[in-house]
């Protein structure tokens, strides 16, 4: 029985913090508890009806000042739990100046991870022990909730907006993240592996990748240069300047992070959400002095792409020189490439993967090895050849047409494929 | 004897267009009933899904079960359940009026309940739903399930629930028999007052954001989709702004019923009467200020966060005034355990429990990590199964003479209970454990390491259902054998004693007109 109660280790700054206001509040529970608990279980047996006539009850209406005194006792305790809670969670609220800073994108089922060197994992976390680390997450789809129990630490993860969450790692382990909030059918295998290593061996884990990298088909562009690459291909440059000379639009240096002067009065931070807003819907908040009249970019960047834009604009204000740029990056596609392969990326891009194997296997969704002019079998009787024009319905209409024997779960990408992706996926799953 | 009583009045068939408040009830109450037992069907697959750390069934049925068992337990039982069948039956006798108010609008609501439960129920035929009684968007636009059913069954039954209240309110202002002021109401009459208040100005809202839900999923607006531009944030401000004050609909209308038992079984004068009745209203008021604590972690300001968890706090306040005051009013009583007493004692046992562990959760930096885990879920259903339902059992065995005429069997009530009340804390004690370790909520499959506990609560699911079945069982049992009631067979002073049982269509043979207060027990010096 000891054992179903154990102790979760304390693996953050935070957990003693919250262990202690919980053992504090566990005390007090207990003890009041006992108190009532004890005063009516007294009573029931010191006044039971075989030893206490029914006629002999004495006539009492209440006690004003007992009430009183209660209340007042009361409400003391509560708000000193109040304040105590809160100058915690105020702790948890304002990050260090200084912290290793990590993007983190959720997705229904899975976790990605991207560190400042470009490096990527997936349901995996790394992180140096006692060193300041700071999560800036946001959502490609529903809601989720990065949840570390051992840390004691949780933050929603909402689309459409930056979420943030920091911690200080105190103890070298492996540890479990969760999914917190429920997001649909995977939500309980919604995990991510939590490992705190000691800072050198952090260290060589984060240096060494940039040698196993170019070995395999790593990608070495840091999110900073990912993001000035996006600048450009989207012609930001074309009204945004990055040397301090306005043009139609606002110039970039040395502007995020501080506070920015709007029309019509008052001021806002510039930080991840006000550019993820301006970039949405840009005539939300416009810049003083400058003409509403930026196109929004809603649907045409990624989730990813916005952190990249982020990590860009953020080193403008850092005044670290952006590094020089790569030969090989995956933003900017050449013309040679085909429909297939740009098919494939797709694939990858929108977490096909994620529910359908190309090798066979069953999956979350049937796999979609050699299925193309195959007869498939439907929910509720009856089958359907797949044609390309059944592929491209399944992907904007994938509840129409249910293979026999899975969940009808699939998401419509009807809102999140161009014409031209659809197209590039279709021709993709016809050559697996 | 020339009056009949209202269950022999007018045959079967004049129970579909019936008026009388009596019938009206007794249709509530054992619709609500069958809600409840198909809503404990699904906690009871539910429980069995978790016998073991991998999936039983599969993981979209689960989440289909959890959404079902949440849905009916609270749009179709706990939220009907006190007020609109016990209330019904209660509230005119209890003032000493012959009905409510508006009884064609009495019947009224009860038909629109059930459209709206058959509408929410035909979501089962159609391919289920699967987002949680929650509905959080944007999960819920984007779910292929048959979201759009449940959340108009939803807003139907809101309907129902707002004209209910309506109904209610004004029977207290109008029709109070003579010198029954405000301070001789009984408290069960203040309980269901204030729930009614909360009824009628919540319930608006969720109907507007399940509307509001509904246009988003059929035409897109973008209100609350971020790739539509909208704020998924902002559906979770709407939803709670209701439900909040909805766990308060829940539970005023139980301690009403308490405050009933506790003064018969122990013959006293309630301690505290008007503490009672005004910290009712107290917490009817607060609890439209406290929504934002079921959103700490959403990302919501911190300023925000700060004043609701103060607000919060400052429930506990009333909360256990009223506690205090049941306890002592057992103070020098003379105590008798009959099977409504066993439930009230156990009400305060467990709401107490409900109560504490919510300070947890209202402090801001422990929520953090308790949040969406067991520990909300235990926290949870101390307050509304420990609360709400054992109220509703104490209230049910107490009255039950009244309504029916006949006794229930005290030997089934007191070992039904016994199982009831070892099921309930078997099943939902170890979540608080299964919480403070992590244990997430909504997972169909968990780490080995929760094994234990969940296995420990699922034995427990299945103490409390033989305790359930035998109860109900015995209940039924008694409508044909139980021995026939007196007219007052506790001896409470309440206007509803002084009727026949099962009582004549007007209740009264003449309006009474009160000169002394509801709990007048005790020798006075």
């Amino acid at each position: 029985m000891m054992s179903l109660i154990a102790k979760l280790p304390q693996a953050s700054n935070f957990a003693p913090l919250v262990d202690h206001l919980y053992d504090f509040i566990f005390w007090v529970s207990v003890v009041s508890f006992f108190i009532i608990v004890g005063m009516m279980g007294y009573f029931v047996l010191k006044y039971h009806r075989k030893r206490k006539a029914e006629d002999s009850t004495p006539y009492i209406e209440g006690h004003g000042p007992t009430e009183f005194a209660m209340a007042a006792v009361l409400f003391v305790l509560v708000m000193v739990i109040f304040a105590w809670g809160w100058m915690d969670y105020r702790k948890m609220l304002h990050s260090p100046e200084k912290t290793l800073e990590i993007n983190i994108i959720g997705k229904q089922w899975f976790w990605n991870a991207e560190y400042p060197n470009g490096r990527k994992l997936k349901d995996e976390l790394v992180v140096p022990e006692g060193a300041d680390v700071k999560l800036t997450m946001t959502s490609a789809d529903v809601i989720h909730s990065f949840y570390i129990p051992d840390f004691r630490i949780k933050q929603d993860v909402v689309p459409g907006q930056f979420t943030k969450l920091w911690f200080k790692p105190t103890k070298e382990g492996e540890y479990t993240a969760f999914c917190a909030e429920y997001c649909g059918f995977d939500h309980s295998r919604m995990l991510a592996r939590v490992k705190v290593l000691r800072p050198k061996a952090f260290k060589k884990w984060y240096d060494n990748w940039k040698d196993e990298a170019t070995q395999t088909e790593g990608d070495l562009t840091s999110p900073i240069e990912k993001g000035r690459l996006v600048f450009e291909a989207k012609a930001c440059n074309a009204c945004h300047t990055v040397d301090g000379k306005p043009l139609v639009g606002p110039s970039f240096l040395k502007t995020y992070g501080t506070k920015r002067p709007l029309e019509g009065g008052g001021e806002i931070l510039m930080d991840e959400n006000y550019v993820r807003e301006s970039l949405m819907d840009p005539q939300l908040k416009i810049s003083k002095g400058y003409p509403p009249a930026m196109p929004t970019f809603r649907g045409q960047l990624t989730d990813e792409e916005v952190n990249h834009v982020v990590a860009y604009l953020k080193s403008l204000s850092d005044g670290i020189a952006t590094p020089a740029p790569q030969a090989r990056n995956d933003m900017v596609q050449g013309d040679e490439e085909s429909l297939e392969e740009k098919g494939e990326k797709y694939f990858e891009k929108f977490a096909c993967n994620a529910c359908h194997t190309v090798n066979g296997e069953k999956s979350v969704g049937p796999s979609l090895r050699e299925i193309y002019g195959t007869l498939r079998p439907l929910q509720g009787g009856g089958s359907i050849e797949v044609s390309e024009k059944y592929l491209k319905e399944s992907l904007i209409n994938p509840g129409q047409y249910v293979v026999d024997g899975f969940p009808n779960l699939m998401p419509s990408y009807k809102h999140e494929l161009s014409e031209e992706e659809i197209k590039a996926l279709v021709e993709y799953i016809k050559g697996i | 004897m020339e009056h009949k009583n209202f269950l022999q009045e007018g045959g079967w068939k004049s129970w579909f267009v019936t008026l009388d408040h009596k019938k009206i009830g007794v249709m509530y109450l054992f619709t609500t009933l069958l809600f409840f037992a198909i809503g404990g069907i699904f906690s009871t697959l539910i429980r069995y899904e978790l016998w073991t750390p991998e999936a039983t069934f599969a993981k979209d049925l689960y989440n289909k079960f959890f959404t079902f068992h949440g849905a009916i337990m609270i749009f179709m039982f706990i939220i009907p359940g006190i007020p609109a069948a016990l209330g019904n039956i209660f509230l005119p006798m209890m003032i000493g009026a012959k009905d409510v108010a508006f009884p064609r609008l009495n019947l009224g609501s009860y038909y629109i309940f059930i459209a709206g439960a058959l509408l929410a129920a035909s979501a089962i035929v159609f391919g289920g739903v699967d987002t949680g009684w929650t509905f959080y968007a944007p999960y819920s636009i984007k779910t292929q399930t048959a979201v759009i059913l449940v959340t108009m069954g939803a807003f139907v039954m809101g309907f129902s629930s707002i004209l209910t209240g309506l109904n209610f309110i004004v029977t207290t202002h109008k029709l109070r028999c003579p010198g029954m002021t405000v301070y001789k109401m009984p408290l069960f009459i203040w309980a269901i007052y204030a729930t009614a208040i909360i009824q009628v100005l919540a319930t608006p809202v969720i109907a507007i954001t399940l509307l509001l839900l509904v246009m988003e999923r059929v035409f897109q607006v973008g209100i609350f989709d971020a790739s539509l531009g909208g704020d998924p944030i902002l559906f979770q401000h709407f939803f709670w702004f209701y439900s909040h004050p909805a766990v308060y609909i829940m539970i005023l209308p139980g301690m009403g019923i308490v405050s009933e038992v506790i003064a018969v079984f122990s013959r006293k004068h309630i301690f505290g009467y008007k503490a009672i009745a005004y910290s009712s209203l107290a917490i009817a008021f607060i609890s439209f200020l406290v929504w934002g604590h079921h959103m700490f972690v959403s990302g919501q300001s911190a300023w925000a966060n700060f004043l609701f968890s103060i607000l919060t706090m400052l429930v506990a306040v009333p909360t256990a005034i009223k506690i205090f005051n049941w306890t002592a009013t057992l103070y020098k009583g003379s105590i008798v355990l009959k099977t409504p007493m066993l439930y009230a004692l156990s009400f305060i046992f467990l709401f107490t429990i409900g109560g504490l562990t919510g300070l947890f959760l209202a402090a801001v930096s422990v929520d953090v990590h308790l949040h969406d885990t067991y520990f909300v879920v235990a926290h949870f259903h101390y307050v509304m199964v420990g609360g709400t339902v054992i109220a509703l059992f104490a209230g049910l065995h107490y009255w039950w003479p009244k309504i029916f005429g006949r006794m229930y069997s005290e030997l089934i009530g007191r070992i039904s209970w016994f199982f009831i009340f070892v099921g309930f804390n078997m099943t939902f004690l170890p979540m608080f454990w299964l919480g403070r370790q992590g244990m997430p909520r909504r997972y169909a499959t968990y780490e080995p390491m929760y094994e234990g506990l969940h296995k420990l609560a699922t034995l427990g699911s299945w103490v409390l259902n033989v305790g359930l079945i035998l109860m109900f069982g015995g209940l039924l049992w008694s409508l044909f054998k139980g021995k026939k009631a007196g007219n007052n067979p506790w001896g409470g002073k309440t206007l509803e004693w002084h009727t026949e049982s099962p009582p004549t269509v007007d209740n009264f043979y003449e309006i009474p007109t009160i000169t002394e207060g509801p709990y007048e027990y005790g020798v006075k010096k």
